[in-house]
């Protein structure tokens, strides 16, 4: 019943390349951020409460 | 350096404009959308109307959610979060203001166009080219004046919320640019230069990566802000949000083909679409679970806050939907879910759950600090909350339920497989009728909880004294180590060996004999030299990376390549396939002069939100519909029509399946052919003329685009298509059906009897299909 003609044979390998590309960056971030300082982690992860104070603290 | 104290006061006054239209939009939408769901069941409520019928309200409902409510909503979300995380005003009111005042105008230019049947029939990209060059032009000042903002900082670093905003500006302009590349044939009306396959592969590119980079990426920005803010403690992992972004952003954009499953498309480009969606289940979840887990310590506060209720429910939707999209992206869950009511659960469970919940956790957090007043009534938003949660769950277990039903009913095969079990079409629909208006209540308890909050926020804000916030920072003058020009960000050791393993790896795989052999050698000492060279200069390599993410404008480049890559590696092989010489062993016959308009007529009507033209490689498709569909039969066609949804059966083979007499009576009032269907009646199509006269130019821009159409005068358009609108008119009334030939129904009747009719080729470089 089926029968598909495949000229791009020779793509099946963009398939393979970008998932092998896409692991590798995905382990140079892992490993990047991995070794991050700590100090700087913290600092940066405490940037959204730096600045205006809560709403409570104004009202009540 | 010189270090000076200065106060600034925050641009809030068009955060406030922008979450005030955000709830307007919100609230038109979201009506829209029950008024549509009601159609579904109650076939009446398209009022014998053209611009009320749910084809063209369809497109208005998805337009106003999507870019008028989650848009509005989006850019007060980044614009306040970006200004206090930058410690600097906005660069320009100006520009704020023109983007405001721009992007509601564009909004109301879609309210009015959609419902005329203005549309260029591609899904969420139906806007006519006008205002697509309006939204480009907004998109560009949005960006200029947040872009001019991150160079105007006082804070050196950028917080990974900025990174998503930034994603979010440089993907959705490409997408949408490259999406809606047109021909205009009138001043309202344009051809999409892509045709065919490849016009369904840009189109699902961009359609997916719209769902990626404009209702997810800058939504997790805000999660990343917001959620810290609301909870009143830093994000539980800031490794795993970096992990989040770069994984997200190199893998979102390759996942579009999985729309397109089982289809013509060529098989590797499914495999690549099959693959990268399976990825996405990783950095999703780490993003889910980072949001949630910064609640760790506050999950008390869950019980009176409604701010953390909301964001809370918001997160867990966006990890349920991230985990049904790639489930959904496999190829035979995707031929169980494909085309029916399970994908609109789908998207109902990340627009409704996971946009609507953080806007609404938003909307709440915001309004007292803009206001300067405390929320009106907690408890009418915990009560939103709940009515809101209740409709979405109704919503969601009623499109499952009726998703999968539908699949395994038109699936479902008797005596080994060579016979359909529910051979009717109307069977199934019938069957999930009550699950669809399930979901018409569970989208309207959502609306009513949504009225609730709009209720909330104005009893807030009403009579109360907007303010703007203000910080104070000292200035330092940037130290010039740190900054990153593009000759650094380029001639830097990880981008050069990068680009040559890539380099020597394409050599490697598309080169002959020796040369093959050497891109592999090539390649491996690239590498090695690449270890060897981080062993020796890692600190090098850190501090690239670091000054990297305090520029933003090197940064932008880097991510731009970053999905730009995949989005080239994905169209431009179609290029070479969507070719007249490369089709498979069928190719689509131009239409006719008469058979254009008509199908203009069908986009118009968006006739292709509820009917495909593309019969899977699937043994039940080709059971019900006939033979499969190849590639070449679609190759002329512009826009692609082959559909998302079947809410009505498959069209591509409908050409010749029934005499004339049987369309005319069915677009006239389809129940008296098809006892329960829900299609609207057109009566309208029975008085209104066909404009041969536009013929001229469409024919013209489409020999452009490469159908091969002889070089015809106006005079000879206009005798072809009255010539063959008097043959079927004569056909008609010897059927006892009266109409004049020139008559919208006789240019539809003509493009749906062609429909299928193909021409046989001996495809290029191999043997015809039998």
């Amino acid at each position: 019943m089926f029968q598909r003609v495949i000229y791009e044979n020779w793509q099946l390998v963009f398939p393979i390349v970008a998932f092998g590309a896409a692991v590798a960056i995905c382990c140079a971030v892992v490993w990047r951020v991995v070794h991050m300082p700590r100090g700087q982690l913290d600092r940066l992860a405490r940037m959204p409460l730096d600045d205006d104070p809560p709403i409570s603290d104004r009202h009540e | 350096m010189s270090d000076q104290k200065i106060t600034i006061e925050y641009n809030d006054r068009i955060v406030r404009q922008f979450l005030l239209a955000a709830i307007l939009w919100g609230v038109v939408g979201m009506l829209v959308g029950v008024i549509v769901a009601s159609q579904l069941n109650f076939w009446q409520a398209n009022f014998n109307l053209p611009w009320l019928t749910f084809g063209r309200l369809r497109p208005l409902h998805t337009n106003a959610v999507i870019f008028a409510f989650v848009g509005n909503m989006m850019f007060a979300g980044v614009y306040y979060s970006t200004q206090r995380l930058v410690k600097a005003r906005l660069a320009s009111d100006f520009l704020s203001s023109l983007h405001f005042w721009g992007w509601q105008a564009i909004i109301v230019a879609a309210a009015i166009t959609l419902p005329l049947g203005l549309t260029r029939g591609k899904e969420y990209a139906e806007l006519i080219w006008p205002i697509n060059i309006a939204v480009a032009v907004i998109w560009v000042v949005f960006a200029a004046n947040f872009f001019w903002t991150l160079a105007r900082r006082n804070e050196p670093s950028l917080y990974v919320a900025i990174w998503f905003y930034i994603a979010t500006i440089i993907t959705v302009a490409m997408l949408y640019i490259v999406n809606h590349l047109s021909l205009p044939t009138s001043l309202l009306h344009s051809y999409p230069v892509f045709g065919g396959v490849q016009d369904a592969l840009v189109q699902w590119w961009y359609g997916h990566n719209a769902v990626a980079f404009f209702l997810t990426t800058p939504i997790l920005g805000i999660m990343y802000y917001f959620v810290p803010k609301a909870a009143e403690r830093p994000i539980y992992s800031y490794r795993l949000s970096v992990i989040h972004f770069w994984s997200l952003v190199f893998v979102y954009i390759w996942a579009g083909p999985h729309h397109l499953l089982n289809t013509a498309l060529p098989g590797w480009l499914q495999a690549l679409g099959m693959t990268f969606s399976l990825m996405l289940w990783a950095p999703s979840w780490g993003g889910m679970l980072n949001g949630l887990l910064t609640l760790r310590g506050a999950w008390h506060r869950l019980r009176t806050d409604p701010v953390l209720k909301f964001f809370a429910a918001g997160v867990t939707f966006y990890g349920m939907a991230t985990f049904e999209g790639p489930l959904l992206a496999i190829k035979s869950v995707n031929a169980l879910g494909h085309y029916t009511d399970w994908i609109i659960g789908h998207v109902h469970g990340g627009t409704l759950g996971w946009n609507g919940f953080m806007a609404a956790g938003m909307f709440y957090w915001l309004a007292p600090r803009l206001w300067l007043r405390p929320l009106y009534s907690p408890a009418l938003a915990n009560l939103h909350f709940w009515i809101g949660l209740v409709g979405i769950l109704l919503y969601l277990s009623a499109m499952w339920t009726s998703g999968i039903t539908q699949g395994l009913m038109l699936n479902a095969t008797n005596e080994g497989g060579a016979v359909l079990a529910y051979p009717n079409f109307l069977d199934t629909l019938n069957t999930i009728k009550p699950m669809m208006l399930m979901r018409v209540i569970g989208g309207g308890l959502y609306l009513i909880g949504f009225l609730l909050l709009a209720y909330n926020i104005w009893r807030t804000i009403a009579g109360a004294q907007a303010v703007n916030g203000t910080v104070e920072v000292f200035v330092e003058e940037r130290a010039p180590s740190s900054r990153l020009g593009l000759h650094a960000t380029v001639a830097s050791a990880p981008v050069i060996f990068t680009v040559l393993v890539v380099f020597f790896i394409c050599v490697w795989l598309f080169g002959r004999g020796m040369v093959n052999l050497l891109g592999l050698l090539a390649a491996m000492v690239c590498v090695i030299l690449a270890i060897a060279h981080y062993q020796a200069r890692a600190r090098k390599w850190g501090e690239w990376y670091d000054r990297l993410l305090v520029n933003s404008a090197p940064f932008a480049v880097l991510t731009f390549l970053a999905v730009a890559v995949g989005g080239l590696i994905q169209i431009i092989p179609t290029i070479t396939i969507n070719r007249a010489a490369n089709v498979e062993d069928r190719r689509e016959i131009p239409w006719t002069p008469l058979e254009l308009a008509g199908r203009d007529l069908y986009v118009l009507e968006g006739c292709y939100l509820c009917h495909s033209q593309m019969i899977r490689t699937l043994v039940p498709d080709v059971l019900r519909y006939g033979d499969y569909s190849r590639l070449g039969e679609s190759i002329y066609d512009h826009p692609f029509q082959w559909g998302s949804k079947r809410t009505g059966p498959d069209l591509a083979r409908e050409g010749g399946k029934y005499p004339h007499a049987w369309h005319f009576d069915h677009l006239l009032a389809p129940r008296s052919i098809s006892v329960g269907s829900i299609m609207p009646n057109y009566p309208w199509l029975f008085s209104h003329d066909t404009d041969i006269g536009a013929l001229k130019n469409k024919i013209d821009v489409l020999r452009t685009l490469g159908v091969p159409y002889p070089a015809w005068s106006p005079a000879e358009i206009n005798t072809a298509a009255t010539d063959q609108a008097k043959q079927i008119a004569r056909d008609l009334r010897a059927q006892q059906r009266l109409v004049a030939p020139e008559r919208e129904i006789v240019a539809l009747i003509a493009y749906l009897q062609k429909l299928g009719k193909f021409e046989p080729v001996t495809p290029h470089g191999s043997a015809a299909a039998p």
